[in-house]
Formats: structure tokens, C-alpha cells, sequence
């Protein structure tokens, strides 16, 4: 016993001591006593926390905002532990009334909090458990010091989380898993509201605006890190209205995307989705072979040999003269890896895409005889095309 | 040959390599027995050996508890700076035993060195590296004022780390309260009163959120979100009002309520400085108290902020006390209290004025806080009265009528001061007006003893107004 020092014996003798008093009653009784009276903490304390969220000023309020962050993690632990005591209730056939209506009050102080940090669908989910667990949830009183005697919940539940969530509709993403795999993930992409006065849903006022701001940029924000993380599908949500998207340097042509209830957004390599518009330059790309390393005859540009290095010369009107060594292979026949050799997968009679980032770089696309076709701008990766 | 010390030091070293790195101290032996065992093929006793070192290995969790104990000793026998990172250490032991075995007060111990650790190094920090040394100064002003402030801006990146350590050490105390709470709950049923093991929690946890916003306060709270501890500092006195020291926690409650009770900045700079004004710090305390207000939302918590400053600078400095008061009032003009200090603490300069010759001085001050209905607003008109009697100027004297007419008017039991200046001034008529007045019968002994009792009472509430600083 000393190993383990005075205090765990002392909780030791308490333990022992309460376990029998407890013993006494029933032990399904003294569970179900425990799990409320928890439960009923865990409310208490969220109750703390969403007053403490609700006492910022909703304009300042900014998409992960640090000053209110904390708060929605401790609301989020709460929430957990809620979740893990009530699934346990319900296993063991002790969930009544008490506990589901106190785990429903967690669930629905957590929702009114997202829904303030405009976490509109995380909110809307949590209120839908809570009027799951207590369908009457609504009518409960405010728990805020400063509310009115007649404030219920709902008029919180409604203000800060539904009738916005009501507003915003469901893109479905799908990515390519070329495309994730490739450089997408290095092509921070963006989505941009289309301001359209005809729209019944566009923001009237100052502060839907910025709600309006703050969701999109959440949206904006989970496209990019669900690209990065190479996810091949999953859900954004944003308010219904219409939208480009587009990357960073506003080169590829810019999808529109029209959010109604439920849209898709299909991102794959499908160059009439990807690449831009074209114009001929038949005198702009000159492409030579190499032999022994000196450049050796003109190739015409409707017979491009795949798996042999070729030097490329760029030249577009008020552009720099630029000379690439390329190497172009079919999609499952083996590329070339050597510094200063750009490798360029293409099919023959099909449009290609290349990437290429640098000092005097061209910004503007051109084709070669209506069978390969060359975006060069600045990114930072090779890109080929099916 | 200079070489072989190192040179024993690496062999050892390449002996011990595996064991430091792999072996288990406990479970060594009965482990390379197993192996040895299995490999000349004897498997039940392999087997044996293994199942030794497995429940030695459990066991294992009671050594990185007397690990973490004696880490905490160190540290407390021999506080130095060199000894901090014992404390770290020791957390450490302690959490790898709470994964072991799953003692909710290894946990709460790993927790609670944690944040001493990062108390104790964020304030040595900020001793050493953020104050303005001698030396500093005299560095040449081009080198100097860089290398100053690189220093300084690691200095203070540190510093937000060990805060933002301290946050997490006790995120993980409060993890142990509601653990322990719920375990306690289940095992003894309803009860009123918390435990003693909980009540400990509950107290560290309570009193070092508060000194860790004291540290981050040096630091003007940066890396820190001040306002996150309240929702649970406030969960915590809850609990802790069915403790054995519930006025502790009552007492936390209500200093952290301040400004709305949701500003913790605020509320901890003002408990800063009434601290150091309990120490008679008088320039620290007011620089608390002043960043208080900075931080401060609401108006009226500005006023009574200012009124705070006001009564510690009424020990020190009566005009900066009046100019406090004078921004107070100017913040929250309808609450009496302010109003009432304003004034008393414009007659106690007024007077001093008086003694010094600077009449006019005195009733500028005067005729300032008359202009606003208060407790001691006949008291003003008195004493502004008084004051023009001595002035030299042409209209004082008329002045000097009018306002003690005013002080009559508001309190009657001014009538004799009033029926003094008329006969100073000569003014028969009025006199006669004032005698044969219906309705207020006139008592010139207690009119003669009333201004002063008043003058005195004014006095004791500023004075006591002063003990009792909000």
C-alpha cells in the first residue's frame, strides 16, 4: 500500500466506504441517479459555455474564429462525453426522461453555438439529435442570464442556427483520383460568389453578408483541405446563389456553379472542364529533335513522335522567346525522369495540358494545329491530360 | 591516450545501447531467460519467463509513479531554475502510468506539474528575458535595439508556448474533475457535499487558471484566450460551493463576474491591482487598474474602475485622485456612488486649496460639482459660498449669496449658513425676508452644529469609501 502513496488509499477507503452506502439500493437505481445527475453537470456547464459564445459580437465574428474556438472544442468534448453516457443509457435500457432531456439540452446548446460560429450544418445536425432525443426541446426556457422569462430555446435554435441553415444548399465534390494524386493538391482553388440581383436568396443586409462571407469561406476553405488530403469525394455546403470556382492564378476557365438544393461539382481532368479557351499559333511552337545533343531537323507539328527528347521553342507575340527540352509519352508506356527534360503525357489526336512555372512565363494559351494544345502558366507541377 | 575515457564512455554506452533503448528495466531478466529458453527449445518454461515479464511489465506503471514522485521532489526541495524540467519529466512519467493503469490521480498529478511547469518557466521567462535591464540600455542604439528585440520577440514566442502548455495541463485537470465526479456519482449515489480528492481539483484548478492569466497579464495576455476560462472557472466555484470552503469559491465567482462576466482581462487586471494596492504599490497598482480599463467593455464597469483609481490615488495624489473622478463621471453619470465621490473628493482638494492661498483654484473645483445633483450637493454650495467670501474678485460676493441661497434651498438646515453671509453682506432685506420666513421655524443651535456634523460626515464616507474599494 505505500507503494502507491496516501492519497489513492485514502480515495481507496472513500470508495469502499461510499460503495457501501451505496449498496443499499438498487444498483440499476444508483446508475441511472449517477447518469443523470451527470448529465445534468455536463448541461450546466455547456449552458456556461454558449453563454460565453453568445456574449461575442456576432459581427466581429470571422471563419475559425481563434477567439471562439475554444469554446466550440470544450462544447464538442461535452457533446462526446454526452453522446458516450447516453449510448450507454440507451444500451442498458435506462435512458427516461431526465437523461434524454439533458442530453438533449447538451446537443442543443452545442448546435446554437456552431450555428453562431456559422458552422451552419454541424449546428443543424446537433439541433436534429437533440429534437430526436426531446421533441419538445424548443419550449425549454433560455438558459442565458440576460434573456427575457418568456425566451424559450427554439427562438435561439431558430435565429442563430435554422433559418440560416434552411438558406444554404448541398455540393456534392467529386475529385478524380488522377487529379488528387497529380498537382491539384498544389493548385489552391477558390470559390467565388457570383453577385446576382435577380437572386431571390442574395444577402440584403450588411451582416447576411458577412454570414453569407463566412460560409462561403468555410466552403472555400474544406475544398482545399479535402483536395489536399486527397479525398475523392465529400460534401461543401454553401448559400444557394451561383458561384465560380476557379485556381488561384484565375488562369483555367472558371467552372459556374449554381447551388440550388442539392448541386454536384465534378473535378477530373476532362480538359473541356479544365482547359481554357484556345487560339491557333501555328508559328508559336516550334518543336526539333535532338540528336547528340544539338537540335536536329523541324518536326510538323501533326507528327509529333512519342519517347524521344525534343526541343521545344516558344514564341508568342510580346512574349520572351523561351527553349524547353520535352519528352511526350502515352498514358502506360514508361516517362522519362532527366533534370531539364520535361516529361508530357498526351494521347495522339488529343489535347494536353503543361504546366510551367518560371520567370517569363506565358500567361496565355495556345494551340498547335488543332492536335495538341499547350496551357502553359505558372504552376508548379507537369500536368498531363488524357 | 587522452582518448580512453571517452573511449570506455562509448563502449559502455554501445553495451548498454540496446537495453537503454529497448530494454525494460523491470522485465529484463526473466525476458532474455524466456528467449534463451525458447531457443533451446524448452517452450514451457519460455513460456514461464514471458508470462513473468508480462506481469512484470504491468507492473511497471507503479515505477514511473515513483518516477514522477520523486521528479515533484526534486523540484521542491531544490527550487531552481535548473530544476524545472524535472517537473516535465515527472508529467511525463505520470501520464505514461495513467495510460498503464488508469488512476485518475496520476492523471490529475501528470496534469498538475504540467502547469506548474509552465507557470513557473513563463514567469522566470518574462523576469529574465521581458523586464528592462540596465544592461539593455546600454546597448548602442543600432545593434542594440535589434538584437533587443529579437531576443525579446523569442522571448515572448516562448512564453506563448509555455502559456498555451499551461492551458493544456489544465484541460486535463478538468478531464479528471468530471471523470472523478462521475465516478464518485456512480460509486456513492446523490450526495451534497463534494469529496476531499475533488475539492483539491477542483482548488488547483480554480486557483492556477488564475495565476496563469496573472502570468499571461505580464504579457498583456498574449497567446492566451483570456475569456475561455471563465464558462469553467465558473462550472468549478458551482461545484465547489458545496465544499468545505464554499467562500473561497464564492469570492473567485464574483471577481471573475466583472464587466458582464465575460471579460476575464479585465476582471484579473483588477484583481492584480487590488492586490498590489493591499500591498501599497501605488504605480503598479494604477498601471493594473489602467489596463483594466483598457480592456473593459461596458461603461459603467469603466466608471467604478476609475473610481477604484481614484480612491487609491487619494492616499497619494488628491488632484489625480479628482481627475480619476472626474472620468468616471464622465463615463457613468447617473450612478450615485461616483457622483458621490466625485464631490467629496473635489471639497477635500478644494480645502486643501483653500490652505494654500489658491482661492480661485478652490472654486473652480467647487462650482464643478455643484453643477450636478448628489448627497452632499447643499454641502457644495456651502463651501462654494464659504470660498467666494474670501475671493478677492468684484462678483464674488454676489456669487458667494447666490449659492448659499441654493444650499438653503436644497437642505434647510443651511438657513444659518445663509442668514451669515446675508449679514456679512449687509443685505438687511433679504434678512428680514429670512426671519420672518412661515413654516420653517428656525433652530440656530442644531443649524449651527448641522453644517459641520455634515461637513465631517463627508468627510468619514469619502474616507471610508476609500477603505472599502469595490
Amino acid at each position: 500500500m505505500s507503494r502507491h502513496g496516501v492519497v489513492p488509499f485514502l480515495a481507496a477507503c472513500l470508495l469502499s466506504a461510499s460503495l457501501s452506502s451505496a449498496s443499499a439500493q438498487e444498483p440499476r437505481a444508483v446508475v441511472q441517479g449517477g447518469l443523470a445527475r451527470a448529465l445534468e453537470d455536463y448541461h450546466r456547464d455547456a449552458a456556461l459555455l454558449l453563454e460565453s459564445v453568445l456574449s461575442r459580437d456576432s459581427s466581429r465574428i470571422t471563419p475559425s474564429d481563434p477567439e471562439l474556438s475554444p469554446f466550440l472544442e470544450d462544447l464538442q468534448r461535452y457533446v462526446g462525453r454526452t453522446r458516450e453516457r447516453q449510448s450507454f443509457a440507451r444500451e442498458q435500457g435506462l435512458a427516461d426522461l431526465r437523461v434524454d432531456r439533458a442530453a438533449a439540452l447538451v446537443y442543443a446548446y452545442a448546435g446554437v453555438a456552431f450555428g453562431r460560429a456559422r458552422r451552419f450544418p454541424e449546428g443543424h445536425a446537433l439541433l436534429t439529435a437533440a429534437r430526436a432525443l426531446h421533441p419538445r426541446v424548443g419550449q425549454e426556457p433560455s438558459p442565458l442570464s440576460w434573456a427575457a422569462q418568456t425566451d424559450t430555446l427554439g427562438t435561439w435554435m431558430e435565429e442563430q442556427t435554422e433559418s440560416w441553415y434552411r438558406r444554404l444548399g448541398q455540393v456534392r465534390v467529386a475529385v478524380s483520383p488522377q487529379w488528387t494524386a497529380d498537382s491539384l493538391r498544389f493548385i489552391p482553388l477558390q470559390v467565388e460568389a457570383v453577385i446576382d440581383s435577380s437572386d431571390a436568396d442574395a444577402p440584403a443586409t450588411g451582416a447576411e453578408r458577412a454570414i453569407y462571407e463566412g460560409v462561403r469561406a468555410q466552403a472555400e476553405a474544406a475544398l482545399r483541405d479535402s483536395v489536399r488530403a486527397s479525398v475523392p469525394a465529400f460534401d461543401i455546403h454553401l448559400p444557394r446563389g451561383t458561384y465560380n470556382v476557379r485556381d488561384a492564378q484565375g488562369l483555367l476557365v472558371p467552372v459556374r456553379l449554381s447551388v440550388r438544393d442539392s448541386s454536384e461539382l465534378a473535378i477530373d481532368p476532362r480538359v473541356d472542364l479544365w482547359a481554357p479557351e484556345t487560339y491557333a499559333e501555328a508559328e508559336a511552337v516550334r518543336l526539333k529533335e535532338v540528336s547528340e545533343g544539338a537540335p536536329g531537323e523541324e518536326i510538323d507539328a501533326g507528327r509529333i513522335p512519342f519517347g524521344k527528347v525534343l526541343e521545344m521553342t516558344v514564341e508568342v507575340e510580346g512574349y520572351e522567346r523561351r527553349q524547353e527540352q520535352v519528352f511526350f509519352y502515352r498514358p502506360g508506356f514508361p516517362r522519362l525522369d532527366q533534370p531539364g527534360v520535361i516529361a508530357i503525357q498526351a494521347e495522339p489526336g488529343r489535347p494536353c495540358l503543361y504546366l510551367k512555372e518560371g520567370a517569363g512565363r506565358l500567361r496565355k494559351p495556345f494551340s498547335v494545329k488543332r492536335y495538341l494544345k499547350y496551357v502553359i502558366i505558372p504552376a508548379l507541377f507537369v500536368l498531363g491530360a488524357r | 591516450m587522452g582518448n580512453f575515457p571517452v573511449k570506455m564512455l562509448a563502449a559502455a554506452a554501445l553495451m548498454l545501447w540496446p537495453r537503454l533503448v529497448f530494454g525494460d528495466p523491470v522485465a529484463d531478466e526473466p525476458y532474455e531467460n524466456g528467449i534463451a529458453a525458447y531457443k533451446r527449445k524448452d517452450y514451457k518454461s519460455a513460456y514461464i519467463s514471458f508470462r513473468q515479464a508480462s506481469e512484470q511489465t504491468q507492473k511497471e506503471a507503479i515505477y514511473h509513479v515513483w518516477l514522477g514522485s520523486t521528479c515533484k521532489m526534486i523540484y521542491d526541495s531544490d527550487p531552481r531554475p535548473e530544476n524545472l524540467h524535472f517537473l516535465l519529466e515527472g508529467a511525463d512519467a505520470y501520464k505514461t502510468s495513467f495510460k498503464k493503469n488508469a488512476d485518475l490521480h496520476h492523471h490529475y498529478n501528470s496534469g498538475r506539474m504540467t502547469v506548474l511547469y509552465a507557470i513557473q518557466s513563463a514567469k522566470n521567462l518574462i523576469e529574465w528575458e521581458l523586464s528592462p535591464t540596465p544592461l539593455g540600455a546600454q546597448l548602442s542604439a543600432e545593434t542594440g535595439d535589434t538584437l533587443l528585440n529579437r531576443r525579446t520577440e523569442s522571448a515572448l514566442d516562448s512564453v506563448k508556448c509555455l502559456l498555451t502548455l499551461g492551458a493544456k495541463g489544465l484541460d486535463e485537470i478538468w478531464d479528471t474533475v468530471l471523470e472523478r465526479e462521475r465516478r464518485e456519482r456512480l460509486f456513492a449515489g446523490p450526495r451534497q457535499a463534494v469529496s476531499d480528492t475533488l475539492e483539491l481539483y477542483l482548488t488547483f484548478y480554480a486557483e492556477n487558471s488564475v495565476h496563469l492569466l496573472k502570468t499571461a497579464y505580464d504579457v498583456d495576455f498574449e497567446g492566451l484566450q483570456a475569456d475561455y476560462f471563465i464558462p469553467k472557472l465558473t462550472a468549478a466555484c458551482r461545484r465547489g460551493e458545496t465544499s468545505s470552503d464554499p467562500q473561497w469559491f464564492r469570492d473567485l465567482l464574483y471577481a471573475i463576474q466583472f464587466d458582464g462576466g465575460h471579460n476575464m482581462r479585465a476582471a484579473v487586471c483588477r484583481l492584480i491591482g487590488r492586490a498590489l494596492d493591499q500591498e501599497e504599490k501605488f504605480e503598479p497598482s494604477v498601471a493594473a487598474f489602467e489596463k483594466a480599463v483598457r480592456y473593459a467593455r461596458s461603461d459603467s464597469s469603466v466608471a467604478s474602475l476609475y473610481t477604484d483609481l481614484a480612491h487609491i490615488a487619494y492616499k497619494v495624489d488628491l488632484r489625480r485622485a479628482v481627475a480619476y473622478d472626474r472620468m468616471a463621471y464622465g463615463k457613468n453619470p447617473l450612478s450615485q456612488v461616483v457622483r458621490d465621490n466625485y464631490v467629496g473628493h473635489s471639497l477635500n482638494l478644494a480645502l486643501a486649496c483653500l490652505d494654500q492661498g489658491r482661492i480661485d483654484e478652490a472654486i473652480t473645483h467647487i462650482q464643478t460639482v455643484t453643477l450636478f445633483r448628489s448627497n452632499y450637493q447643499a454641502e457644495a454650495f456651502a463651501r462654494l459660498a464659504r470660498a467666494c467670501l474670501k475671493s478677492p474678485a468684484p462678483d464674488a460676493r454676489e456669487k458667494a449669496a447666490r449659492a448659499a441661497r441654493e444650499a438653503y434651498h436644497l437642505d434647510p438646515r443651511y438657513k444659518q449658513e445663509y442668514r451669515d453671509v446675508l449679514v456679512q453682506m449687509g443685505r438687511s432685506e433679504e434678512l428680514f425676508l429670512l426671519d420672518n420666513e412661515k413654516g420653517q421655524p428656525a433652530r440656530p443651535e442644531e443649524e449651527q452644529s448641522r453644517p459641520a456634523t455634515a461637513r465631517r460626515s463627508s468627510a468619514q464616507d469619502s474616507t471610508r469609501s476609500a477603505q472599502n474599494t469595490p
